[in-house]
């Protein structure tokens, strides 16, 4: 069923839907390893980020970054 | 310091703090998101669920016009972009009582009504900006996969700038819970059950064209023209909007911002 449907302007229609649940998945990553965060173990933090479509990304950035960075 | 600088200074901080990244990400997620799911993803769920039914059945089931792909999107954004926008921002004014940072303005010199109005100005236009563009690519998704239907982008423009004042409006209501209170969850809390209560009310008392909750059913209608009723309806909004700032301002006059 879906090869059938998957034609290329498909595949290109679910670019950015990819690129944005990727793109905010790997920035949230990279601040968790490289930066630190809040409230969580970065363990937890990254485990919400990859599991939790979307909204992970977005809790983390609203209540896992750390915020006292010079 | 001039109004601009205040400008600025929450320009800077919906970028920092990845605000503006927060409400883009998430309505463009489910704007993209809901066509290719009742393209894709659900009628394949239904055939691999339901082996033997028929065609007829199935789109019955399922979604298959663009109208009702840009409703099911204005639904979701009701109910989990109201999570991501109540969230992202919560701490507008709580955490900046909390964290003592409110003080450095008033310091130097800035008014109250100020402060207010220019996270209303920045916050405000963005989640206008956001709804909109959101929307028309729901609208240029859901056309290309299901064709399109809607005579023109007016009413898909008119759709995203009522969704987006409603928006104004419950980030008027975040700004004013911030005044009462310090921790920035709760009132993100607060303001996610004052929207889905106060549309619960309005559905059941039928009273949803006084109140901003009527902006959603009349974006969720993408008609071209403008019913009387809606004029109403976006007075009691942009008055509820007027009297939230208020009370906020003269709340922040009241406050002890050194209180700890």
């Amino acid at each position: 069923m879906l090869p059938e449907i998957l034609t290329t302007e498909i595949v290109l229609m679910l670019l950015p839907l990819v690129a944005i649940q990727l793109g905010l998945m790997v920035f949230c990553l990279v601040k968790i390893f490289k930066e630190g965060v809040e409230n969580l173990s970065k363990g937890l933090w990254a485990l919400i980020v990859i599991c939790i479509n979307l909204l992970g990304p977005a809790i983390f950035l609203i209540v896992g970054r750390r915020k006292d960075l010079k | 310091m001039s109004m601009t600088s205040t400008l600025k200074k929450d320009f800077m901080d919906g970028i920092r703090n990845y605000k503006f990244l927060i409400i883009f990400a998430g309505f463009m997620f489910f704007a993209l998101l809901t066509p290719i799911m009742n393209k894709l993803v659900l009628p394949g769920l239904l055939k691999s669920q339901f082996p033997g039914m028929d065609q007829e059945t199935m789109n019955s089931m399922l979604v298959t016009t663009q109208i009702g792909n840009i409703r099911g999107y204005l639904g979701d954004i009701f109910e989990i972009g109201m999570i991501i926008v109540s969230f992202t921002f919560c701490g507008a004014i709580a955490m900046e009582i909390r964290e003592y940072t409110l003080i450095l303005p008033v310091c130097s010199g800035k008014r109250y009504s100020e402060i207010i109005l220019s996270k209303m100005i920045v916050f405000g236009l963005s989640l206008i900006l956001v709804t909109t563009v959101s929307i028309l690519s729901n609208y240029l998704y859901s056309g290309i996969l299901f064709g399109f239907e809607i005579d023109g982008v007016i009413p898909v423009l008119k759709a995203g700038i009522l969704q987006g004042l409603y928006m104004v409006f419950i980030l008027s209501v975040i700004v004013f819970l911030g005044t009462l209170m310090r921790n920035q969850i709760i009132v993100g809390l607060l303001t996610l059950i004052f929207a889905y209560v106060s549309r619960l009310l309005g559905n059941l008392l039928d009273i949803n064209g006084f109140t901003p909750a009527g902006l959603l059913i009349e974006a969720e209608k993408l008609e071209n023209g403008s019913a009387a009723g809606l004029y109403i309806t976006t007075a009691i909004t942009i008055g509820l909007i007027v009297v939230f700032v208020a009370a906020s301002i003269l709340k922040l006059r009241k406050t002890d911002l050194t209180r700890r």
